[in-house]
């Protein structure tokens, strides 16, 4: 086991589910509740990395990140070193990469809040800021866990974004699935089957811990999800 | 603007307390509706499918409408001519939906609070303690709405509204659920298919 590979993919993985929680949170509320005719125009940017390619978005975004686009040249200024092959791309990288896993149960949650609460906040004098932050968000809890947990893990098991942007570079870009798969290229099946194994463990715990979360607070009533406070 | 709060006093011995005029246009029917508003309660009738809900959410400012005007206590709340549309906050009404809409994740205690939440603490206490005492919920402070009876969580919604010591309190079907005798009187005057525009003098 690659204990450094591990641990880096630890710290990628809760850095971007954190950066992609706030992040998330502005532009799922305007997905579910603006009105705007192009809407479906910005729901499929955000959901586009379900569908690409990994290979293909980690083209772009090398490209993009790269000495010769604006953006890299603007982050070379302000650094000295080039936005790919660094820690720091790869969370570029697996922001947009996992957006649509946070947006997305974010949006859900949202939008399944009952406007007429919504209404009832807004008539006893509370601004949609209040309102967000009363009544919206803990009763969104459910999809905002479940936001978090799939965007960790779907950060924690990259692996065509982080070998295109991120190279394979020990301590700073390898990552867990790359770790693996470089054991596999050396015929190296035993270590392989081990790392593969405990990250299949992982994320079959996390997803059982956020199914079983989210169906005790549907069947456990509003005492057991509030705590009774 | 006039302030509604501090003239109520003077006005309270008109009996003109508003006037409502106005027209919406959506795509499956037209409101079209005008008329005057008197101290004390004014009810409208009709079956469902009138437009006495989408009424009220349009007096409530909850609805965007063509034209008219919405006047209450000689405060203006919409003004097509004009173009003055008040927001849902400004209006301070006080509104009872059909369906309640407590808040789920918050206790009675908390429902009530809620649009209170700047006034200074003796002040708000005071208030909950008068209201909940009116209301006869005081034992039902710290329950949750699910853990309340129909006519409890009415209540509390009606309290929840009166609180905040609205200009106008608007009531969607008020006898739906009502913990009320069932005697021949509340029937057979109010029905079913209710809405209710009442002028408060409960602060």
């Amino acid at each position: 086991m690659d204990w450094q590979a591990l641990w880096l993919t630890i710290r990628l993985a809760t850095l971007v589910a954190g950066l992609l929680f706030v992040l998330g949170l502005p532009i799922a509320y305007w997905i579910a509740f603006s009105r705007w005719r192009w809407k479906f125009f910005v729901e499929a940017v955000v959901g586009l990395p379900i569908v690409l390619p990994p290979t293909v978005l980690g083209f772009y975004l090398l490209v993009a990140l790269g000495p010769r686009s604006p953006l890299g040249r603007v982050w070379i200024a302000l650094t000295g070193h080039t936005l790919a092959f660094t820690f720091s791309g790869l969370v570029i990288g697996s922001i947009i990469y996992s957006l649509p896993f946070a947006v997305q149960p974010f949006a859900t949650a949202f939008a399944a809040v009952d406007s007429r609460l919504l209404a009832a906040s807004a008539v006893l004098g509370a601004s949609r800021l209040r309102t967000f932050w009363r009544v919206v968000l803990p009763l969104s809890l459910p999809g905002l866990l479940t936001g978090v947990g799939l965007s960790f893990a779907h950060t924690a098991g990259e692996f065509g974004v982080v070998l295109m942007i991120g190279g394979n570079i020990p301590g700073v870009t390898r990552t867990v699935s790359i770790d693996i798969y470089d054991r596999v290229q050396s015929f190296d099946y035993a270590s392989a089957n081990e790392t593969a194994l405990a990250l299949l463990v992982f994320s079959f715990i996390v997803l059982v811990l956020l199914y079983g979360l989210n169906r005790g607070w549907r069947t456990g009533g509003v005492r057991g999800m509030y705590g009774g406070r | 603007m006039a302030d509604g709060r501090s003239s109520r006093h003077v006005r309270r011995k008109v009996t003109d307390r508003g006037r409502i005029e106005l027209r919406l246009r959506d795509p499956e029917f037209t409101l079209d509706v005008g008329f005057m508003l008197r101290s004390g309660i004014t009810i409208l009738f009709g079956p469902s499918g009138a437009g006495k809900s989408t009424l009220l959410d349009c007096i409530a400012g909850l609805r965007l409408l063509d034209e008219g005007r919405i006047e209450v206590s000689g405060v203006v709340f919409f003004e097509h001519a004009s173009a003055i549309n008040r927001s849902v906050q400004w209006r301070r009404v006080g509104y009872v939906f059909q369906e309640l809409a407590l808040f789920p994740h918050l206790s009675v205690e908390q429902n009530i609070t809620y649009g209170i939440a700047s006034l200074p603490k003796n002040v708000r206490r005071e208030r909950v303690d008068r209201i909940v005492e009116a209301m006869r919920i005081s034992h039902l402070r710290r329950r949750r709405p699910a853990e309340i009876s129909g006519g409890e969580a009415r209540r509390v919604a009606l309290a929840r509204s009166l609180v905040t010591d609205p200009r106008i309190l608007l009531l969607d079907e008020p006898l739906a659920g009502l913990d009320i005798p069932r005697g021949p009187r509340s029937s057979t005057i109010f029905g079913r298919g209710t809405s209710c525009i009442e002028f408060l003098s409960f602060m």
